[in-house]
C-alpha cells in the first residue's frame, strides 16, 4: 500500500509518517508532497492507494487538489488532517469526495480509526 | 469573542501533550533577555483577527526536536521555525474552529531575534495566556480586529 502525505510543514509531515508507524498501516510505503501541486505530480507518477492531505498550503490548498483530482478524473481515497475543523469544511470536503476529515492534534488511535473508514 | 482563556489554555494543552508529549504548566515562566520567536496566523473572514505563540529560543528547540526526532543539536533554523509555524497553525486552527462561522486561516509566519515586537494592524489583545514547559516560558496571545 502506498500513502501520499501533504503538507508544507516537513515537521508535520514526520508526525503523520511516524504516527502512521504506530498504526496497521506502519508497512504501508508513505510518499510526500508539500503542496497540492506538488501532489498531483506525485499521485500521477506514483499512483498512491490514499491521500492525507492538509486543507491549508501555498501554491494550492487540500480542497483545490482534491478538486483538481476530481476534475481529471483522477480516483483515489483521500482525507483530511487539519488544524481547522468546521462544519462548513466538512460539508466542502464531504461534497467533494473526501473520505474523513481528522483534527491536529491527532491520536494513532483517530488515524488509524479514520484510514479503516476510508481504505 | 466567543472564545474563553480557559478554551485557549485547554487547547494549547492538548496540541503540547498529543503532539509532543510535553506537559505544559499554568505557572507562568517569565521571558528572558535572550533570543525568543513568535509564531503568528491571521483569521480573516466571520472573525478578524490573529493568534500568535510565543516561545523562548530554547523551548522551540526543545519542541522541534521532538517533532523532527532528533537531537536539538542536530537541527537547523529552518527546522526550528517550521516546528513553531506547526504548533501556531494546530492551535490558531482549533481556536477558529470554536470561533464558529466562516474565516478563513493564514500560512503560519514565524518571527526570531531577541527585541522586537509583533503588530498586527488594528488589533488589540483579547487574551493572552501564559504557560511555563520545564523552565521556558510559552505565551499564546489572541487579538481581534474590529472591522466596520
Amino acid at each position: 500500500m502506498k500513502i501520499l502525505v501533504v503538507d508544507d510543514s516537513r515537521a508535520m509531515r514526520m508526525i503523520v509518517k511516524r504516527t502512521l508507524s504506530q498504526t496497521g498501516y506502519a508497512h504501508a510505503t508513505l510518499l510526500e508532497a508539500s503542496n497540492g501541486l506538488e501532489a498531483l505530480e506525485v499521485i500521477a507518477s506514483e499512483q498512491p492507494d490514499l491521500v492525507l492531505s492538509d486543507w491549508n498550503m501555498p501554491e494550492m490548498s487540500g480542497i483545490d487538489l482534491l478538486d483538481a483530482l476530481a476534475a481529471e478524473g483522477t480516483s483515489v481515497a483521500f482525507g483530511f488532517v487539519t488544524s481547522e475543523s468546521t462544519p462548513d469544511m466538512y460539508a466542502r470536503a464531504m461534497s467533494s469526495g473526501a473520505k474523513f476529515l481528522v483534527s491536529k492534534p491527532f491520536t494513532p488511535e483517530s488515524l488509524e480509526s479514520a484510514l479503516a473508514g476510508a481504505l | 469573542m466567543p472564545v474563553s482563556d480557559d478554551d485557549i489554555r485547554q487547547i494549547t494543552e492538548s496540541v503540547w501533550l498529543a503532539t509532543l508529549d510535553l506537559p505544559l504548566d499554568r505557572e507562568p515562566v517569565a521571558f528572558s533577555d535572550g533570543e525568543r520567536l513568535t509564531g503568528c496566523v491571521v483569521i480573516s473572514g466571520g472573525w478578524h483577527g490573529a493568534v500568535t505563540v510565543e516561545v523562548s529560543e530554547p523551548l522551540a528547540r526543545r519542541a522541534a526536536a521532538r517533532m523532527f526526532d532528533v537531537p536539538e543539536e542536530e537541527l537547523d533554523a529552518e527546522e526550528v521555525r517550521d516546528a513553531l509555524g506547526e504548533l501556531t497553525n494546530m492551535t490558531g486552527g482549533n481556536i477558529k474552529t470554536l470561533l464558529g462561522g466562516v474565516s478563513q486561516l493564514s500560512i503560519p509566519s514565524v518571527a526570531y531575534g531577541r527585541e522586537y515586537r509583533v503588530f498586527v494592524p488594528g488589533a488589540s489583545v483579547v487574551s493572552s495566556v501564559e504557560f511555563g514547559c520545564g523552565r521556558e516560558p510559552l505565551q499564546v496571545t489572541v487579538l481581534e480586529r474590529q472591522v466596520a
